[in-house]
C-alpha cells in the first residue's frame, strides 16, 4: 500500500509539473526560511552554555534603590569580600571590563592582542581547553600571562614551546606565559586572547581599591544545591555595611542568561530578537504550509476522480487521509532536502551577517532531530486540510462532479490568500519601518560631530608624549583639533554615585557618569556649549569640570558656572555646561555626565578632528607621527562614525534578515496565488469559452479574473496595515529617539503588493483569455 | 441477494425537495442480471449509487445477503463494498497516474490480499479479459473498449457477488459496446449477478429481466426470454 502512495506520489508530481514545482518551491522556501532561523536561535540560545558549571555560574549585577542604575559594573574589592563572607558562594571571578587591545611583542613580533585581567578562579569557574600549563595556578604571580592557542602560534614556533617563554608587554614589562588555552566553544561571546592576572591591575590602578568605583565585572559560582534565591535574597542588603555603597543591591543573573537578556532593567536584550524571528520562522512557515493547502485542495478536482475510485473500491477515510498526509510529508522531505541544499549555500553569507559559526557538519544530533521533526509536522500541518477535504468528498458527488460548488470551501481558501497577504503587508511594512528608524538613528544630530573624527590608541609612551603628539598632529594639514579623553564617547559607560556638589542632600544616590577629557574637548567633539567655555587647562591643581544639561538639572542648579564640584575625591570647578550629546545608543536617555579635565584616570584615546581633503594622505601622515614618537606599537585607530554604527548592529541585522524573510515571504504568497490563479480558471474554462463566444474581450476576461482576487488581497491589506501599525508603533517605543509612524510606508506596501499580486494575477489570466473558445467549450 | 422494500431519496436544496426515489422495491436474485432503464433523472443512477453502498437512502429497507444494510455506517458499507461488489462505470474511472496491472491490483490492495496472490489473481483476470499484453500501459494509451475492459476487470478481481454497471457502453461505439455486452453475459453465464443501469434497449436486452423506471418510481418490470 505505501509503495503504492510513493509511485502515485511520484506520478503526481511527474503528471501535475507547474502545480508540483510550485508546491516544492513554496515547501522548500518555507522550510529554509524556517530551518536558518531554528539554526540561529539554536545558537542564539547556546552562547555561553558550554561551561561545565553553567547551572552555578551567575553573573553579579547591581541596582540601586534610589534613581536610576542597573549595571554588570561591581567595586572591584567586592569578590573578595564575597568569596569570605558568603558560605553559599563556592568561586568567584573578578574581571575588568577592559577588554581592549594591548601591545605585546618578541624578539619577532610586535602584534596588538586583546584581553583583559581575571582573578584566580577564573579558569576553575568557566570551561577552556587547557592545552598546556595548570588551570588553577595560571595567575598566580602578578606577572604571569595565559595566552590563547592562536596567540602562541603567532609569536611561537608551536603551543608546547610557548610555556615559560615571555612577552614584552605594552613595550614596558616581561610577562611570563604559564597556561595555553583554547575557548571552550565557538559559541561564547569571549573573545580574548590572552588573560592577565587581576592582582596586577590592582597593584597599577589605586581606584579599584574605592569602592565607588563600579568599573569591574563579579561572577560567582554558588556551591551544588544551594538555594538561589536564599542567596539573593542574602546579597541584596549584602552592601548596606559599606558606607559609599550602601544604597546599591547585589543581584544574580545565571550566567547563561547575560547574554539574552543583558538589559538588566528591562529583563530583555537580544531574546527580543530571539523571540521576533521565532515568529516570523513560524509565520513564513504558515505561509507556506497554506500554499500548499491551497494548491492541494483548489487542485482536488483533478484527484477527485481517484478518490472516488478509492472509495469505490473500499478505501475508509482513514486509509485516504493517510495518502494524502503521507503525500504531503513526501514532498516535505523533498523540500527538506531542497532547503537544506540552499542553506549550505547561504550559511558563509548568513554566518557572516549574523556573527554566528553555524555549522552543518557539526550540528549536534538533537538538533538534526529537530530539523527531521519540524519538516514532518510541517507535511502534516500542509497535508492536513487537502487530507481532510479529500477525503470527505462523496463518491456520487464526485461522479457527478459536483464537489466543487461547496462554497465553505472556496471560503476558506479565499480566507487563507486573505491571511497570507496579511501577513506579507506586515512583514514589509515592518521592514520598511524598521530601515526608515535605522536609518534615523544613523543619520541622527546626536549632540557631538562623529564625521571625520578619529579615535587614536595612546599606548603608554604615547601617554607620556601626547603634548609632542598633539603638536606634531596639529602641524599635518588635515588635521583641525587634538584632544584626549579617558573613554570613546560611545557606548555603555559604568557610572558612579559618587559625585559631590554644594547642596547635595545624603540620601541622594543618582547616578553619573563620569570621564576624563582634556584641553580642546568640545572643539574636537563639535559638542555645543549652551554656557562658559571649553577645557583650557591640563593642572591637577586647577581642575575644570565640563558638565551635561542632564548633570545640571539632576544637581539642580540654575547657574552653575564657577561652582564646585568633586568625582572619585577630585574637586573642581565648573567651566562650562554642554547641550546634551548621545554618548550610548539612543535607545537610552541622555545620563548625566561630568568629564573631568585631569585625574589619576589613564587617557586612552586621542581624538583627531580632520577635513575631507586627502583623508588617505592625512592618516598616513599621523601614522607615521605616532611610528617617530611611538615606535614600540603599532598604531592603532578607529573611525568614529562607523563606530557609532556598530552601536546598531542588532538592528542592522535584524533589518537585513527580515528583508530578506519579507521577500521570501511575498513571493511564497505569490505562488500559492499564481497556483490558484491557474485553478480557478482551469474551473472557469466553459464560463470563459461562453464570455467570449458572447463577445468579450480578452481585456474583460482578465480583469473578471483579476477583480476576484485582488478583493482579497485589498482585504489582506486592510487586516494587515493595523496590524503592522500597533506592533511597530510598540517596537519604536524601545528607542528614545524614534521617527513618527511614517504613513507612506502603509502606501508603498499596499501598492507594491498589489502591483506584485497584478502581474502575478494577470499573466494566467491572459493566457486563459486568449485561448480559442471552442477549445475551451470542447474541453469541458 | 438483493431485497429493497419502500427504498425512498430525496435531494433537497433551499427551495425544492426533489424525489430521487418513491418507495421502490424490488428483489435481484443470485445469477440474474438485471437491466435498469429510463430516461434521465428518472432515479436509476441513485438506485444504483445506493445498492452499491454509495449513498444513504432515506427509507425503506435494503437487503443484502440476509442482511439489513440501510442503516449501515461507513466502515461498514466499505468493508462490505470491496469483499461484495464491483462497479463498472460509463466513463471508466481508471485512475490515469496508475498502469492497467495496477489500477486492478488497487481492488487487491484494499481488502489487504498479499502481494504474490495479488499478482496472480491480476495476470489472471487481465487473461480473462484479453488485455493483459497492455497491463503495463497507462489508461490514456488505450482505446475506450481496452479501458472497459480493464475497469470490468477491476470489478471482478475480487470475485464480487454482485456487479453493478453503470451505462458501461455510454462512451463506447456500438462494436466495442457490443463487446463489452458479450463480456458481461459471458460473467454472467459463469454465475455472476450484475445490475446495469442503460439507456439503450439493445443493451437492455442482453438481461435477464428490465426495470423500467419514472421520477423516481419503478413503472413496469418485464421478464426476457433469456431467463
Amino acid at each position: 500500500m505505501i509503495k503504492n502512495y510513493f509511485k502515485l506520489t511520484w506520478r503526481n508530481i511527474k503528471a501535475n509539473k507547474v502545480l508540483s514545482f510550485l508546491n516544492i518551491l513554496g515547501l522548500t522556501s518555507g522550510l529554509f526560511c524556517f530551518l536558518l532561523i531554528y539554526l540561529w536561535i539554536s545558537s542564539e540560545n547556546s552562547v555561553n552554555k558550554y561551561h561545565t558549571n553553567i547551572d552555578d555560574l551567575y553573573s553579579v549585577y547591581l541596582t540601586s534603590s534610589d534613581g536610576p542604575g542597573f549595571g554588570y559594573g561591581t567595586p572591584s574589592l567586592l569578590y573578595k569580600e564575597l568569596k569570605e563572607k558568603v558560605p553559599e558562594i563556592e568561586g568567584v571571578v573578578a574581571m575588568s571590563n577592559n577588554n581592549r587591545n594591548y601591545t605585546f611583542s618578541n624578539n619577532k613580533k610586535v602584534l596588538k592582542q586583546k584581553g583583559k585581567h581575571v582573578s584566580e578562579d577564573y579558569f576553575n569557574m568557566f570551561s577552556f581547553n587547557i592545552l598546556e600549563g595548570n588551570a588553577s595556578n595560571a595567575l598566580r604571580n602578578p606577572n604571569d600571562i595565559a595566552i590563547s592557542k592562536d596567540m602562541a602560534e603567532l609569536f611561537f614556533d608551536n603551543v608546547k614551546s610557548a610555556i615559560g617563554q615571555t612577552l614584552t608587554f605594552e613595550n614596558s614589562k616581561a610577562l611570563k606565559i604559564t597556561m595555553v588555552f583554547e575557548l571552550g566553544s565557538k559559541n561564547t561571546t569571549e573573545n580574548s586572547d590572552f588573560y592577565l592576572s587581576f592582582d596586577s591591575l590592582f597593584a597599577e590602578s589605586p581606584w579599584m581599591t574605592d569602592w565607588k568605583n563600579l568599573g569591574t565585572y563579579t561572577f560567582v559560582q554558588l556551591t551544588k544545591g544551594a538555594d538561589e534565591k536564599q542567596v539573593e535574597q542574602k546579597l541584596k542588603t549584602f552592601l548596606k555595611d559599606y558606607e559609599s555603597v550602601s544604597l546599591l543591591a547585589i543581584e544574580l543573573q545565571p550566567y547563561g542568561d547575560s547574554y539574552l537578556y543583558a538589559d538588566l532593567e528591562s529583563g530583555s536584550g537580544k531574546i527580543e530578537y530571539v523571540r521576533l524571528f521565532g515568529i516570523i520562522a513560524f509565520l513564513i512557515m504558515l505561509i507556506a504550509s497554506i500554499n500548499f493547502m491551497n494548491l492541494a485542495s483548489a487542485g482536488s478536482i483533478k484527484r477527485a476522480k481517484e478518490i472516488g475510485v478509492r472509495k469505490v473500491l473500499g478505501a475508509g477515510k482513514g486509509s485516504l487521509v493517510g495518502q494524502f498526509l503521507g503525500e504531503a510529508i513526501l514532498l516535505s522531505l523533498s523540500s527538506l532536502f531542497f532547503a537544506l541544499i540552499f542553506i549550505a549555500l547561504v550559511l558563509p553569507v548568513f554566518n557572516q551577517i549574523t556573527d554566528k559559526n553555524i555549522d552543518l557538519e557539526n550540528l549536534p544530533i538533537s538538533t538534526w532531530i529537530m530539523v527531521l521533526l519540524i519538516t514532518l509536522f510541517t507535511g502534516i500541518l500542509s497535508g492536513s486540510y487537502p487530507a481532510f477535504l479529500l477525503s470527505s468528498f462523496k463518491v456520487t458527488d464526485i461522479f457527478k462532479k459536483k464537489i466543487e460548488t461547496s462554497s465553505r470551501t472556496k471560503w476558506i481558501r479565499k480566507a487563507l490568500v486573505v491571511f497570507q497577504f496579511t501577513i506579507s503587508v506586515v512583514f514589509i511594512s515592518c521592514m520598511l519601518i524598521i530601515s526608515k528608524q535605522i536609518d534615523y538613528v544613523q543619520n541622527k544630530d546626536i549632540g557631538f560631530e562623529r564625521e571625520n573624527l578619529l579615535a587614536v590608541t595612546l599606548s603608554e609612551d604615547l601617554q607620556k608624549n601626547y603634548n609632542a603628539f598633539k603638536t606634531g598632529a596639529l602641524q599635518i594639514s588635515g588635521v583641525n583639533s587634538v584632544t584626549k579623553t579617558s573613554h570613546i564617547l560611545l557606548g555603555d559607560y559604568g557610572t558612579s554615585p559618587e559625585v559631590i556638589w554644594n547642596g547635595k542632600s545624603d540620601d541622594d544616590g543618582s547616578l553619573f557618569t563620569g570621564m576624563v577629557g582634556s584641553i580642546d574637548f568640545i572643539k574636537t567633539y563639535g559638542a555645543k556649549l549652551l554656557m562658559g567655555r571649553d577645557l583650557i587647562h591640563n593642572n591637577p591643581d586647577n581642575i575644570e569640570y565640563l558638565i551635561n544639561e542632564s548633570a545640571m538639572k539632576q544637581m539642580k542648579m540654575e547657574n552653575p558656572l564657577g561652582q564646585t564640584i568633586s568625582f572619585w575625591g577630585n574637586s573642581g570647578t565648573i567651566v562650562g555646561v554642554v547641550k546634551d550629546f548621545h554618548f550610548s545608543s539612543l535607545k537610552e536617555s541622555i545620563f548625566p555626565l561630568v568629564i573631568r579635565s585631569e585625574g589619576y584616570v589613564e587617557f586612552n584615546t586621542a581624538f583627531i578632528k580632520y577635513n575631507t581633503d586627502n583623508v588617505q594622505q592625512t592618516l598616513a601622515s599621523i601614522e607615521s607621527l605616532h611610528a617617530t614618537l611611538n615606535p614600540a606599537f603599532p598604531f592603532e585607530y578607529k573611525f568614529m562614525d562607523s563606530e557609532y554604527n556598530k552601536l546598531y548592529k542588532s538592528e542592522s541585522t535584524f533589518y537585513k534578515l527580515s528583508t530578506f524573510f519579507s521577500i521570501l515571504a511575498i513571493l511564497i504568497s505569490c505562488l500559492g496565488l499564481f497556483g490558484l490563479v491557474m485553478f480557478t480558471a482551469e474551473q472557469r474554462t466553459k464560463e470563459i469559452g461562453m464570455r467570449k463566444v458572447v463577445g468579450a474581450s480578452v481585456f474583460a476576461i482578465t480583469s473578471l479574473i483579476t477583480r476576484d482576487f485582488i478583493k482579497l488581497i485589498l482585504l489582506g491589506i486592510a487586516i494587515g496595515i493595523p496590524i503592522a501599525w500597533y506592533f511597530m508603533n510598540k517596537w519604536l517605543t524601545n528607542y528614545e529617539y524614534r521617527i513618527d509612524m511614517p504613513w507612506w510606508v502603509f502606501v508603498t506596501t499596499g501598492s507594491l503588493i498589489i502591483s506584485i499580486a497584478l502581474v502575478t494575477v494577470s499573466f494566467e489570466s491572459i493566457k486563459i483569455a486568449l485561448v480559442n473558445p471552442i477549445k475551451s467549450l470542447k474541453n469541458d | 441477494m438483493i431485497k429493497i422494500n419502500n427504498l425512498e431519496k430525496y435531494f433537497t436544496t433551499e427551495e425544492y425537495k426533489t424525489i430521487a426515489l418513491n418507495k421502490i422495491s424490488f428483489e435481484v436474485k443470485k445469477g440474474e442480471f438485471v437491466s435498469v432503464m429510463g430516461p434521465s433523472g428518472s432515479g436509476k443512477s441513485t438506485l444504483l449509487n445506493i445498492l452499491g453502498l454509495l449513498d444513504d437512502a432515506d427509507g425503506g429497507s435494503f437487503i443484502f445477503n440476509d442482511e439489513e444494510v440501510i442503516n449501515y455506517k461507513e466502515r461498514q458499507r466499505a468493508h462490505l463494498r470491496k469483499h461484495n461488489i464491483g462497479f463498472v462505470f460509463q466513463s471508466f474511472n481508471l485512475i490515469d497516474e496508475l498502469t492497467v496491472f495496477e489500477n486492478v491490483e488497487l481492488a487487491l490492495i484494499y481488502t489487504g490480499i498479499k502481494k504474490s496472490e495479488r499478482k496472480e489473481k491480476v495476470d489472471e483476470v487481465l487473461e480473462r479479459m484479453q488485455i493483459m499484453h497492455r497491463r503495463s500501459h497507462f489508461p490514456t494509451q488505450l482505446s475506450g473498449g481496452q479501458q472497459q475492459r480493464v475497469a470490468v476487470a477491476r470489478a471482478l478481481v475480487n470475485d464480487p457477488k454482485l456487479i453493478l454497471a453503470d451505462e458501461p457502453t455510454g462512451n463506447l461505439d456500438s462494436k466495442t459496446g457490443n463487446e463489452v455486452m458479450e463480456l458481461l453475459t459471458e460473467l454472467n453465464n459463469q454465475g455472476s449477478t450484475i445490475i446495469m443501469v442503460t439507456h439503450s434497449e439493445h443493451d437492455a436486452k442482453y438481461g435477464n429481466r428490465i426495470i423500467r423506471m419514472l421520477d423516481g418510481e419503478k413503472v413496469t418490470e418485464n421478464l426476457l426470454s433469456n431467463y
